[in-house]
């Protein structure tokens, strides 16, 4: 509504009001025999004259209809004529703007509210470009205030990742004079350029979150795990916060730590009774004001047996060397025999390759040439190893000096993803490895061709490749918010969210996550366990703003065109109400008819 | 004596007649009545003895003294005289108010008193007055004259402002008997009544002032907005029926009524409020003669 049109509806207010005045019905006449006593009662009162009480009554109703006629038009974005502008509002979107305030509102719905306000209070004389600092929404150009502001009820504040002001360069060009104005809590260093006027909806509040959680093997026995869980405390006194881990295998455990005041508190405890997979922790505190810390999700790995097929058209050594290993279930298959037999969780082949990769990872004694496989050169005698790689998983505490082959192959070229374990001394591979899924390691000569099965180190290199091949794919650990993971046409399950969309992007697989959680990937035969947490140091210090706190904020604003006067409607309502009351004071004493 | 007004009926004319009026001190007529004078005569009531003197009435010497003492005594007896009674009603338009208008029963009071007079032989006068006399009738005397005075009181309409001072000054101005003043009046005067008093304290009057109102008066039921007219000048006067000020108008009134009350007593004058709600009986037979003004 223009003021033109405001002008002209407080004009009719006016005159509505000053009508019914005048079509007020006159006082009943009553005859009396004299009006002298009366008179001198009237006399005595000394009150207004009848024609004076008559215009202050007037007077009174029009303010007060005047009052309530403009601050209902004003409440739909009548203000002040402003010069027009352009206005850049950016929100601060981040992971602590989900803090609470003391009246029960995040500091975001401050932010948003306070924002909606100040476009509707500049009304039709700016332009607004609205965006976020965590670029979920954007305008995409300078809009007019009604599209600002539903740009604005879209906005919604982020669950993780770090916030960061918009490149000004991106922004569109401006034709009018240009205000840049920031609505934050000033925990994150946003690194505004200089001229954002920034509104603070920072206020202090209390909040421990778990600042990291991470499942370990404990250093005495490397088959048992531990967690190890750290807790952050933002508020300003020192509190005991109770712990709780639950997951698979056993009741929950409970551990109480008290966290220092904007400290930091750390635990260990055993994960003895937990059977592997998802663990949550979990931390209540009295006054705790965000949430989003309080959840946080580890893996704790599998022990379980590896179901081991042995294709081989008989290799005594091998096969003995293999089922000494505890860990190993072995099922010797002949190669004639190995296209009907599946469900392993790795394969042997000695001196056999199936022409199609296998499903499962895969431990190969000089196979013939497949495709699949890293191509051979033509056998050669008597290889001899020159050097191999002692730091990579598979030839750990393994020593191929001593070991003399007869006859083998050296791998030719070494193609996307394998990596050369150990050469011959013309520097040809003949241990390789491919860490890709599923993983390969692939020797050049059978052990019936060389020593190395009487090697010490023989069983050593057997339970590191098939530790190797069979590990899972290492736990990944993601922040709240869209995760992507290195797999196409993956699918997701989580644990509290359950079934997750997915979106398929080049080389990967990419999904969303609003609040930790725990989910599994699974993706051609391949299971990888992702933690989305929000296990940030700078997350629960919520309390670390380089702002000062909103009341205070507000006043050192005032003088900012963008962002001084409050919205003027409810003074109206409450000036309304209070000459409401005036007059029922001053009808009821007399003083207005 | 059968009644020919629409005032009285008839029973009631007939109730009065056992009801005289009564005066404090002798008083000054000159024709023979029936109350006690100063003037010592032919009466029946011995007052006092003095020497014979040439001239003197010999039926009231007192042998007894002149046989014991041979000189000539003559007895004085109080005479009997006839009462002066001037009746001035109000007729301002003030007293158009009122249910039953205070006019009608200050025109019965004035009647009635006048009925009782007339019938005792005393001279009666009757003044209708508002902002200055009205309307007269002459002085007379005897029963006959009862229709006479009713007649006139009939005829009689409230109108005009209030005037009392002038209203006595027109009255009393000429020369008139020390007698009896019956003044019947709502006393809305503008003018201050203890002015009006002091000045027809002057000839020595027995007064008895009744102060007529209406319970409308007492008890207004007014609206929260009302305009009121006054019958007198009728002028409007706009106002709020408010309780706090219908509670200040009452104290208002009861200070008026006292001020009329208290300036009727220092002039040793009979105060009397009619309230025209009263039943007239009442007042005729019971309040008058509780306060010594019949008997």
């Amino acid at each position: 509504m223009n003021s033109g049109v405001t002008l002209l509806a407080l004009a009719v207010v006016a005159a509505i009001v000053v009508g019914l005045y005048l079509l007020r019905p006159p006082p009943q006449r009553v005859a009396v025999g004299s009006t002298l006593l009366w008179r001198r009662v009237l006399a005595a009162q000394k009150g207004l004259s009848q024609r004076w009480r008559w215009w202050l009554s007037l007077l009174l109703a029009l303010a007060i209809a005047l009052a309530l006629a403009a601050a209902l038009t004003g409440r739909d974005g009548v203000a002040p004529a402003a010069d027009p502008r352009d206005v850049v509002v950016v929100v601060d979107s981040g992971p602590t703007m989900n803090a609470m305030r003391s009246d029960g509102r995040t500091r975001f719905e401050h932010a948003r509210g306070w924002a909606i306000d100040e476009i509707r209070r500049l009304g039709a004389g700016a332009r607004f470009f609205v965006t976020d600092t965590m670029r979920t929404v954007s305008t995409g150009t300078f809009v007019d205030a009604a599209q600002a502001q539903a740009v604005l009820e879209t906005l919604k504040p982020a669950r993780g990742g770090a916030p960061r002001f918009p490149d000004l360069a991106m922004l569109p060009a401006s034709t009018a004079g240009r205000d840049l104005v920031l609505v934050s809590d000033g925990v994150a260093p946003l690194d505004a350029p200089e001229g954002v006027r920034t509104h603070s909806v920072f206020e202090p509040a209390g909040n421990v979150g778990i600042t990291a959680f991470s499942v370990r093997p404990r250093a005495t026995d490397a088959a048992r795990y531990e967690g190890f869980v750290e807790l952050g405390n933002a508020g300003g006194t020192a509190v005991t916060v109770a712990l709780r881990v639950a997951g698979a295998g056993r009741d929950a455990l409970t551990r109480n730590a008290s966290v220092p005041a904007r400290g930091f508190a750390s635990l260990s405890f055993p994960l003895d009774g937990f059977t592997g997979g998802a663990l949550q922790a979990t931390v209540s505190t009295p006054g705790d004001m965000l949430d989003l810390d309080d959840t946080a999700f580890a893996f704790l790995p599998f022990n379980r047996v590896l179901d081991v097929a042995l294709v081989t058209p008989g290799n005594p050594d091998l096969e003995r060397a293999l089922k000494l290993d505890t860990r190993l279930r072995v099922r010797v298959v002949a190669p004639a025999q190995y296209a009907s037999r599946t469900g392993f969780d790795a394969y042997v082949f000695d001196r056999f390759a199936p022409p199609k990769p296998p499903l499962a990872p895969a431990l190969v004694f000089h196979a013939g040439a497949v495709e699949w496989l890293a191509p051979a050169t033509a056998p050669v005698r008597a290889p001899e190893f020159a050097g191999w790689v002692t730091d990579h998983p598979v030839l750990e505490n393994v020593s191929l000096s001593d070991v003399v082959v007869e006859k083998g192959v050296a791998f030719r070229t070494v193609g996307p993803g394998v990596q050369t374990l150990a050469t011959d001394a013309s520097g040809q591979p003949l241990v390789v490895a491919r860490d890709r899924t599923p993983r390969v390691v692939a020797v050049g000569f059978a052990p019936s061709e060389s020593n190395f099965a009487s090697q010490a180190s023989f069983p050593v290199f057997l339970a590191n490749a098939l530790q190797w091949l069979s590990a899972e794919v290492p736990p990944q650990s993601a922040s709240v918010g869209a995760v992507r993971v290195p797999f196409e046409n993956a699918k997701v399950e989580a644990v509290r969210a359950g079934r997750v969309e997915t979106r398929a992007v080049p080389g990967g697989t990419l999904f969303s996550l609003p609040a930790p959680d725990f989910a599994t990937v699974e993706a051609e035969g391949v299971r990888m366990r992702v933690a989305v947490n929000t296990t940030d140091p700078d997350i629960t210090d919520i309390n670390a703003s380089a702002l000062p706190p909103a009341a205070a904020a507000s006043a050192t604003l005032a003088e900012a065109p963008a962002s001084s006067d409050t919205p003027w409607w409810p003074l109206l309502i409450g000036a309304a109400a209070l000459l409401m009351v005036l007059e029922w004071l001053a009808y009821h004493r007399r003083l207005t008819v | 004596m059968k009644s020919r007004s629409a005032l009285f009926d008839e029973a009631f004319l007939r109730r009065l007649e056992h009801l005289d009026l009564v005066t404090r001190r002798p008083v000054a007529g000159h024709l023979r009545g029936a109350h006690r004078s100063r003037r010592t005569g032919t009466g029946m009531v011995f007052a006092d003895y003095r020497p014979y003197s040439e001239g003197d009435d010999t039926r009231n010497l007192d042998w007894g003294i002149y046989l014991r003492l041979d000189r000539l005594i003559l007895r004085l007896f109080e005479e009997e005289a006839d009462l002066p009674v001037y009746l001035l009603l109000d007729t301002s338009a003030s007293m158009n108010f009122g249910a039953p208008r205070k006019f009608d029963f200050a025109r019965q009071i004035v009647a009635a008193l006048g009925y009782l007079a007339l019938r005792n032989y005393d001279r009666v006068s009757a003044v209708a007055w508002a902002d200055g006399v009205a309307k007269e009738l002459a002085s007379r005397r005897g029963r006959t004259q009862v229709w006479p005075l009713f007649s006139f009181l009939e005829g009689l309409e409230p109108a005009s402002g209030t005037d009392l001072l002038a209203s006595l000054r027109g009255t009393f101005g000429a020369s008139r008997t020390r007698g009896l003043v019956i003044l019947v009046s709502d006393f809305l005067d503008e003018g201050a009544f203890t002015e009006a008093t002091r000045w027809l304290r002057q000839f020595r009057h027995e007064v008895v002032a009744f102060h007529v109102l209406a319970p409308q008066e007492f008890e207004p039921d007014l609206p929260d907005q009302v305009e009121l007219v006054d019958e007198e000048t009728g002028q409007p006067l706009v106002l709020d029926g408010t309780l706090p000020l219908v509670e200040a108008y009452k104290q208002e009134l009861a200070r008026h009524c006292a001020s009329i009350e208290d300036a009727c007593r220092r002039e040793g004058w009979s105060y009397l409020m009619a309230r025209t709600d009263t039943p007239f009986e009442d007042l005729m037979l019971m309040s008058l003669r509780r306060a010594g003004v019949l008997r």
